[in-house]
């Protein structure tokens, strides 16, 4: 019914100031005006980073939401927190006992010091082999993007070609954390973090909120006349240290997330006009790619070096910049990837809307593939 | 029953400074004790003795990390350095328990003859053409004994020295700070509370998986039930191969994409590798590289691991296993 999203990035506001500014948001979005007391119940994705608020903080977001007293809860999965709370909100919805369900995602992430910050980007992984190891997120994405380019030597090629188009697509999104172009050559000049991942392969540290009112099917048109639709959903999980996994190259969270998203909604991926997909680090976009049927293992590589996936292409992916440039404030990405559908699919993303576009679909990972969550959603 | 020399080795590590074996920044006399134990000849399982004799500047830590290795209750008795070291432990050993067979472990952490450590076995089953334990004169002297018995028996040649001759891919200075770097006692990084390292000693420092006989899965680490079928009745304990393992994922870990423990080793030595490697079929470890240079262990490498230094943690270091490239 509604979506409100805060701008992305390093920010002065805080978590409150944050939440109520996506919240108000998705309010002012309903076109035939939303009423804060039809709200039933209320879900916050959050990983609490920093530790500001971190046990009952879904309390903050009905005080933030002005409607204290409801029922409230917090959902983690890491990076897939979105995610999974836009799952826990529409089912709800589905549950019928309720008008308004408000799901909204926060992560305050810059007003840590650097040590403390790299502490919480360790938490979601395995921490007593890979942390042991040496390894963060950028370590471990680094090992799979190595063995990826090993099998596939244009890979590097296409791991640029990721980062370079995010960040274009970035320059039309005025809440993108980044609005400036990158070159391929600067990606593949750019210092290394972990190769063969370097700096601009890496999604940044953003603060930012955003917010979703859903309601059920049937009352949709007394709060607006273009509303978007949930047709399927699915989430996976997987172990969650890679070395306990048969495959580095291919996420079975996605996999099979990606198959009930499908299966739920009862379509092919032909069906799909464009994609938000999780590019924390710009190899996983190219895993989703294979990983949501879009491409063979490997094919992803020809896939995105052909222009296919650029806002101009036939599959449009991340057309609002991806975690990549958009930027990736952890509980909050899940959310944000279904406020760029709900503006698609509206026709209302200016500078950066997809023409005619009628069905998507959102893919939000945990970690390094430990949980997916992956959603489908049409114009109404 | 009578008591002889059974097998010995000598460990050294792979660089040489100023013409001499230098430690690494990641190895103690505790890592270089494992190093020699590691390398007896013969049987790749750990020693049975439960008298285990130290001879030089062993740490506090061997109190309980020495018996958690081995994975045995073990009955230590400390020397002092060098050939009256070395000569005390095995008079003792020889005429106060003759017929208890024991551990012998000695360890030179610099010196003339620069670092070295050695690991002799003492039991009932003796190689035949033993020297006798008398002639044995300091580190040297074991490394002397164990070389020599251990090429008369004909079962590995002597030790040397693995590594080039160029000198350490390190600063070394300020890897020698590093190494003196206290403790750190708070964590703002890689935090794993100190119970569930020590949980998982076995298989962090052994390489213990345990075998299930029902579905013939192997589990690693390992978890008191099988992750392929999920029974807990069938399991017997195995260690996996040290050396050998193949190289799956390599990367190179730069400044800032490392968790925060390893920032001092960071700033001391500069990047660090980490690979995937697969031990057996279809078990899988991350390991930190150790001596190498960043990037020199590639995917489809073959690679040994050995126990070192992790990070300091709580005011003490932590031990691990890490990767350590196979040189001919």
């Amino acid at each position: 019914m509604g979506a409100g999203h805060t701008r992305f990035g390093v920010l002065e506001a805080g978590p409150r100031a944050l939440l109520r500014t996506a919240v108000d948001g998705a309010f002012a979005s309903v076109d035939h005006g939303g009423e804060r007391k039809d709200l039933g119940e209320a879900f916050l994705a959050t990983l609490g980073f920093g530790g500001w608020q971190l046990g009952n903080s879904a309390a903050v977001l009905v005080e933030e939401a002005a409607r204290v007293g409801l029922p409230t809860t917090r959902i983690e999965n890491a990076c897939a927190s979105g995610g999974f709370a836009l799952r826990a909100g529409v089912r709800a919805v589905e549950r019928g006992d309720v008008d308004l369900v408000l799901v909204a995602g926060l992560e305050k992430m810059t007003d840590v010091g650097s040590a403390r910050r790299r502490y919480w980007l360790g938490v979601s992984g395995d921490t007593e082999w890979e942390r042991l190891a040496g390894l963060t997120f950028a370590g471990v994405y680094g090992l799979i993007a190595s063995e990826y380019v090993e099998r596939y030597p244009r890979a590097r090629e296409a791991l640029a070609e990721v980062a370079s188009k995010n960040h274009e697509n970035g320059t039309r999104n005025p809440n993108a954390h980044f609005q400036k172009r990158v070159s391929r050559e600067a990606v593949l000049e750019a210092p290394r973090v972990a190769d063969p991942l370097g700096l601009y392969d890496c999604c940044p540290v953003s603060d930012g909120a955003a917010a979703l009112l859903l309601a059920p099917v049937e009352h949709a048109h007394r709060y607006t006349d273009t509303p978007v639709f949930v047709d399927g959903l699915g989430a996976g999980s997987d172990r969650l240290a890679v070395q306990e996994r048969p495959e580095l190259t291919r996420f079975e969270a996605t996999r099979s997330a990606g198959r009930q998203a499908f299966e739920d909604a009862g379509i092919g991926s032909s069906q799909v006009q464009f994609l938000e997909v999780h590019d924390c680090f710009t190899i996983a976009e190219l895993l989703a790619l294979e990983d949501l049927g879009f491409a063979e293992p490997g094919g992803a590589v020809d896939l995105t070096l052909s222009g296919v996936t650029r806002a101009t292409g036939r599959l449009p992916v991340n057309p609002d910049g991806g975690l990549k440039s958009k930027g990736h404030p952890i509980g909050a990405t899940g959310v944000s990837q279904a406020y760029e559908i709900f503006l698609q699919l509206r026709a209302e993303a200016g500078a950066r809307q997809v023409p005619g576009a009628e069905v998507a679909l959102a893919h939000n990972v945990g970690g390094a593939g430990a949980t997916a969550a992956v959603s489908i959603f049409s114009r109404g | 029953m009578a008591i002889g020399f059974e097998r010995g080795a000598v460990y050294l590590p792979p660089f040489t400074w100023d013409g001499r074996p230098t430690l690494g920044p990641d190895e103690d006399a505790f890592t270089m004790a494992v190093g020699a134990i590691e390398a007896l000849p013969g049987r790749s399982d750990l020693p049975v003795k439960t008298r285990v004799h130290l001879v030089g500047d062993f740490p506090p830590v061997m109190e309980w990390a020495l018996p958690e290795y081995l994975g045995r209750p073990v009955d230590l008795a400390r020397h002092g350095g060098g050939a009256l070291g070395l000569l005390s432990a095995l008079r003792e050993a020889a005429s106060a328990n003759s017929d208890r067979p024991y551990l012998v472990l000695a360890v030179d952490l610099g010196g003339p003859m620069g670092a070295r450590s050695a690991a002799l076995e003492f039991g009932s089953q003796p190689v035949p053409h033993a020297p006798e334990w008398t002639a044995v004169d300091g580190i040297e002297g074991a490394a002397a004994l164990a070389g020599a018995v251990l090429v008369r028996a004909g079962s590995q040649p002597e030790p040397k020295p693995v590594g080039p001759d160029a000198g350490p891919p390190w600063a070394v200075e300020r890897a020698a700070a590093f190494s003196q770097t206290p403790p750190v006692q708070v964590s703002e990084g890689a935090y794993v509370p100190r119970a569930r390292y020590l949980e998982n000693l076995p298989s962090r420092w052994r390489l213990e998986a345990d075998r299930c006989a029902a579905c013939d899965h192997l589990t690693f680490p390992r978890r008191g039930w099988c992750r392929s079928c999920g029974r807990s009745d069938r399991l017997s304990t195995t260690m996996l191969p040290r050396d050998g393992a193949r190289v799956v994922a390599a990367t190179v870990l730069s400044k800032g994409g490392q968790p925060t423990e390893f920032d001092p080793q960071v700033e001391a030595l500069g990047p660090y590798g980490v690979v995937l490697a697969e031990l057996v079929p279809g078990v899988r470890l991350t390991l930190q590289v150790s001596d190498a240079r960043p990037g020199e262990v590639r995917i489809g490498d073959r690679i040994g691991t050995r126990l070192r230094r992790l990070y300091p943690m709580e005011g003490e270091w932590r031990y691990g296993r890490k990767a350590v490239p196979l040189r001919a």
